[in-house]
């Protein structure tokens, strides 16, 4: 490196073999991404390069070579980040969406029919109290009598669903 | 950035190298500009501050591009160079020396810079790996910069410059050669 920073050209093949690896290894384990480590060691060689006249002789070629990959890891990393590019799989996974993922209509799907073998083994008042009060038209009329009946159906529903799954929920 | 070759790589930086090689060898065109900013102030002729600047100026910058032995000799040169460029011109315009010996004073003011550059250029030659052609790029440096100056006295002036030059390099030479033998 001295010698390519005092102008002998014949040094430059032996600087590239030797800092090139070197780069993209050290880009690898920053940024633990192949395509993304490759710009870095990419960018930092070139820049390396283009300052090689600047390098004082008595310096440490491979600390200053590793210096100039380092900012270029954490330059392509920032802007990554200003560009929202650094959300991973795990991140996008926790992002709300409007309609339910397939899971959980298979699970609500499950649920329904559960809920609907469960409603057949009830009394008949009970089952038509429990139409009546989730048929959207006509309004129920709410008085004190169904709410009676409605929350004595729930009772049993509930009954019935620990019997058969252990469990209120 | 699109996947490259290796060789690619290696072309690419080499391309980026030469234009950092080329940044840092502008430097000396400014140190280059500004000698001919002084020679033009203190009224050397335009033709010649701008045949002579072109000349020194390219050649300063293809030295320092090829390697940096060369931008310190082309350095070293115009330091040395500097009193043959000033000196004359001083004894000139104070009027230092007396006049009717029939030798301009400006020729052996010339003559004694020519020799301090000289003695300044041999022994710093010696102190590089490439001794002749250090001294050879060195005392052509050195020429150019004394010209500027030198011609206020004419060819006289140049022919001083360069005696001295000459003599001053000598015993600096022969000493050197003496040590090695």
């Amino acid at each position: 490196m001295a010698a390519l920073a005092r102008g002998d050209r014949s040094a430059f093949r032996r600087v590239f073999a030797g800092l090139w690896p070197l780069l993209r290894t050290f880009c690898g384990r920053v940024l633990r991404d192949e395509a993304l480590a490759d710009d870095a060691a990419q960018g930092a060689l070139m820049k390396l390069f283009l300052h090689a006249t600047d390098f004082q002789s008595e310096g440490d070629a491979v600390g200053w070579a590793l210096g100039i990959a380092a900012f270029e890891c954490r330059s392509l990393i920032n802007r990554r980040a200003r560009r929202g590019e650094d959300l991973d799989l795990g991140a996008l996974a926790t992002v709300p969406t409007a309609d339910p993922s397939p899971e959980e209509t298979a699970i609500r799907s499950d649920l329904g029919a559960e809920l609907r073998a469960l409603v057949h083994t009830l009394r008949p008042i009970d089952r038509e109290t429990l139409e009546r009060a989730l048929a959207s038209t006509p309004p129920v009329r709410r008085d004190s009598a169904f709410r009676k009946r409605l929350q004595r159906a729930l009772e049993r529903v509930r009954a019935a669903w620990r019997q058969t799954h252990g469990s209120d929920h | 950035m699109a996947p490259i070759t290796e060789q690619l790589l290696a072309r690419r930086g080499r391309w980026l190298y030469e234009l950092g090689r080329a940044r840092w060898a502008s430097r000396t065109v400014v140190l280059v500009l500004a000698l001919l900013v002084v020679a033009h102030l203190i009224g050397r002729p335009a033709g010649l501050v701008l045949g002579l600047g072109v000349v020194l100026a390219i050649a300063g910058f293809a030295l320092s591009m090829l390697h940096d032995r060369w931008a310190r000799a082309f350095r070293v040169g115009v330091l040395a160079g500097l009193p043959a460029f000033l000196l004359p011109l001083l004894i000139r315009s104070l009027d230092l020396l007396p006049r009717g010996t029939g030798i301009d004073p400006c020729v052996p003011a010339s003559f004694l810079s020519g020799v301090a550059a000289g003695w300044f250029v041999s022994r710093r030659a010696l102190e590089e790996e490439h001794r002749l052609p250090f001294w050879v790029v060195a005392v052509a440096t050195t020429a150019l910069v004394g010209t500027l100056g030198c011609t206020v006295a004419g060819g006289g002036g140049v022919m001083g410059m360069v005696i001295g030059v000459l003599a001053g390099s000598a015993p600096v030479a022969l000493r050197a050669g003496m040590q090695r033998s």
